[in-house]
């Protein structure tokens, strides 16, 4: 187990590190500077290059980056906020977009698992087509097609705030009123992880169901309640639980859309805009947090496998066949 | 006991008939034969998916679409990017209206604006182009809800547009369908490529499996899937000129991963069977052995991946038209028509329809693909239908 850990984390920070290599490349290669701008004129950009040390080699840019990198620094924004570091700059976006994440992957989550259960449960009745029908609908509708639902029944039912709130103590707004003014997002998010969740959720206990294991605890005179919560629903969770890692990566990756939907503040809205203006650390930065969640995530997901199901065997990269 | 006397009373029975009442027939050949023409694997999945219900109708609606979107743009009197009329200012943000169904009351031509009881009266309705459907009050206002007959406000009475017409006056039914050709076409693309490469290295690295090209192919392959997809779309969209194929090919990019990966497990099962064995044996090349051999036992699957990788495809698109990078509005697809729509409406609920329209053909769409495609699954591989 640890020799296959460490194996992970080894080729975890190759793959960071070549995707960092080629990220930086390629965003010096493409055409245009930070200060290619109609009001600036061409010795003004030289000076600002030189001074943001654009001017040299992209090898020795590179290997200043690397040196920064060591550090955890990821460089500072030029345009921005001028001269702010990266670091700091990504922070509370990042805390918005996993906060925006939890929140629709626990909610959707328990309700995915309830949905699965009872569909489960009346296998071919009302909740069983019912059920279908959201799974279909989960992969069939985009997320901004629900955005846009969503919004035109608020302005039908204004009873939630649209405008994101940021959670600020000093003005006395609680994190409770930003997670409620963020309800719109948040469900447009649950959406699609109802619809998941809720499908494994009805394979698995059906799966279940039809095992040995569940007939003996039966035959043993266990009635219906007991067999549901003691031994079919702790097993139907396994591959529930397994899901949620990559789950929580595609929210917090995908929730781009609803950001730029509902104007939320978070590290997707913060991407765009960097690549938009140029503003190459910032975008750097925010990519590489991005693969490395994504790359941590898998990791975690691959390990939990092992701990939760010991059938999967780990060592001689199972993984593979 | 009973039984075992009326089976003996039959018999005897069958013995009393009187010879001349049999003829003889000649029997028909082999005994042992197939009585039937064997039917192909091909026949025998056809036969599962037109079985299917479902699918049936998921395919129906799929060819009705692909053919509206390649007719109906040119049919239509209007062009993707021109004003339906001189009177520009006039034609703009029109409701739709289609002939016979507008005596039905709905596509019907009217729009439902909210004015107070003092700008009503300032719009100057006359009696017969206007009712007024409710009331409403918003921060201590009174509002009417007034539903406004267009086209017999603006004098058009002779005109429609079935599907009605967007803030620059151009007509949406040119355009939605327009749009859907496009967004089928990155579907049909992405798809494409995605599968080649996926086959082709999949292919090989399943094939070789166990080997060191399989080993340095598959460590490729882990720190490829390690780059989130949003990643790897935004470096290329930097790069590319924004067109249908780099779109297709950006997306191809993120996506033929799992069909790699597919190709590689299936292969490996494959490889170690007696008929690539025989062939081996025989002197097949190793080239021959995959293209004749093995890849004719995948296909199933291979279509299958791809009738699941075109709807993900147009939803990357849309997806990508909608945070802004793709294509342009030169080439609208659905997606970049949902997010025009989107930002010239601003939310409002009275022109609501140009959003909904668009949404509605790309979700319907995205629906019967992937319909189709578990179809598909459940009729090419029925190992692979999970209950």
């Amino acid at each position: 187990m640890a020799r296959y850990i460490g194996k992970r984390v080894l080729q975890m920070a190759l793959t960071l590190f070549l995707i960092m290599t080629v990220l930086f490349i390629l965003l010096k290669v493409t055409p245009g500077s930070p200060f290619t701008n109609p009001r600036i004129s061409a010795e003004t950009r030289a000076i600002l290059e030189a001074k943001y040390g654009l001017d040299k080699p992209i090898l020795v840019q590179y290997v200043i980056y690397l040196g920064k990198l060591a550090q955890f620094d990821f460089g500072e924004s030029i345009i921005i906020i001028k001269n702010f570091p990266v670091t700091k700059m990504i922070f509370e976006p990042l805390a918005i977009t996993i906060r925006l994440g939890l929140i629709a992957l626990a909610l959707g989550t328990s309700i995915g698992i309830f949905l699965g259960a009872l569909a489960a449960l009346n296998r071919n009745k009302f909740w069983d087509h019912f059920n279908t029908i959201i799974a279909v609908i989960g992969v069939s509708v985009p997320s901004f097609v629900i955005a846009t639902i969503l919004l035109l029944l608020r302005k039908e039912f204004p009873i939630v705030p649209i405008i994101f709130n940021k959670a600020d103590p000093a003005k006395g707004i609680s994190l409770l009123s930003e997670i409620h003014s963020m309800t719109l997002p948040i469900l447009s998010l649950t959406f699609g992880v109802v619809a998941t969740i809720s499908r494994y959720m009805r394979t698995e206990l059906v799966e279940v169901y039809n095992s040995d294991y569940i007939l003996l605890a039966r035959a043993k005179g266990l009635n219906k309640r007991q067999v549901f919560t003691k031994h079919a629903l702790r097993n139907a969770l396994i591959p529930i639980i397994t899901v949620m890692g990559p789950m929580l990566v595609a929210l917090i990756t995908g929730s781009t859309v609803v950001e730029r939907f509902f104007g939320v503040p978070g590290l997707a809205l913060l991407t765009i805009k960097s690549i938009n203006v140029k503003d190459t650390f910032v975008t750097l930065g925010a990519e590489l947090l991005y693969s490395a969640m994504f790359v941590v995530t898998m990791l975690f997901v691959d390990i939990a496998y092992g701990i939760v199901d010991p059938r999967i065997r780990l060592i001689g990269g199972s993984k593979n066949d | 006991m009973t039984n075992k006397i009326d089976a003996a009373n039959q018999e005897t029975d069958l013995l009393s008939i009187p010879e001349e009442l049999f003829t003889f027939e000649k029997s028909s050949g082999d005994a042992e034969g197939l009585t039937n023409k064997p039917i192909s694997f091909w026949q025998d999945s056809m036969r599962r998916l037109f079985k299917n219900y479902v699918a049936v109708i998921a395919l129906t609606i799929i060819a009705i679409l692909t053919l509206t979107s390649i007719i109906a743009p040119m049919l239509s009197n209007y062009s993707l990017t021109g004003r339906v009329d001189e009177d520009y200012y006039k034609f703009a943000q029109l409701p739709a209206r289609v002939p016979v169904l507008e005596n039905l009351g709905i596509f019907d031509g009217t729009l439902v604006k909210e004015y107070t009881e003092a700008s009503l009266a300032e719009v100057g309705y006359a009696p017969d182009e206007y009712k007024v459907v409710g009331t409403f009050s918003r921060n201590r206002i009174e509002y009417l809800r007034v539903k406004e007959y267009t086209y017999k406000y603006l004098d058009i009475e002779d005109r429609y547009f079935i599907f009605g017409t967007d803030i620059l006056s151009r007509d949406i039914w040119t355009r939605v369908w327009y749009g859907t050709s496009i967004s089928l076409l990155i579907g049909f693309y992405a798809a494409i490529i995605d599968v080649l490469i996926g086959v082709i290295y999949g292919g090989v690295a399943g094939y070789f499996g166990g080997t060191k090209i399989d080993d340095v192919m598959m460590r490729i392959l882990e720190v490829l899937y390690g780059i989130p997809s949003i990643v790897i779309l935004f470096v290329l969209f930097m790069f590319l000129q924004p067109g249908i194929v780099p779109i297709a090919i950006a997306i191809a990019l993120t996506g033929w991963i799992g069909v790699a990966r597919m190709i590689r497990a299936q292969f490996l099962k494959l490889r170690d069977q007696e008929f690539v064995l025989a062939a081996r044996t025989l002197g097949a090349s190793d080239v021959r052995i995959i293209v004749k051999h093995l890849i004719p036992n995948v296909v199933a699957q291979i279509i299958v991946m791809a009738s699941f990788s075109i709807p993900s495809a147009i939803f990357y698109e849309a997806f990508l038209a909608f945070i802004g990078i793709g294509l342009d509005l030169s080439k609208p697809s659905l997606g970049v028509l949902i997010n025009d729509a989107i930002s010239s409406t601003q939310g409002a609920m009275t022109y609501v329809y140009q959003l909904v329209i668009p949404s509605l053909v790309l979700s319907i769409l995205m629906l019967s693909i992937n319909l189709l495609g578990n179809g598909l699954r459940d009729a090419l591989d029925p190992r692979m239908r999970n209950n």
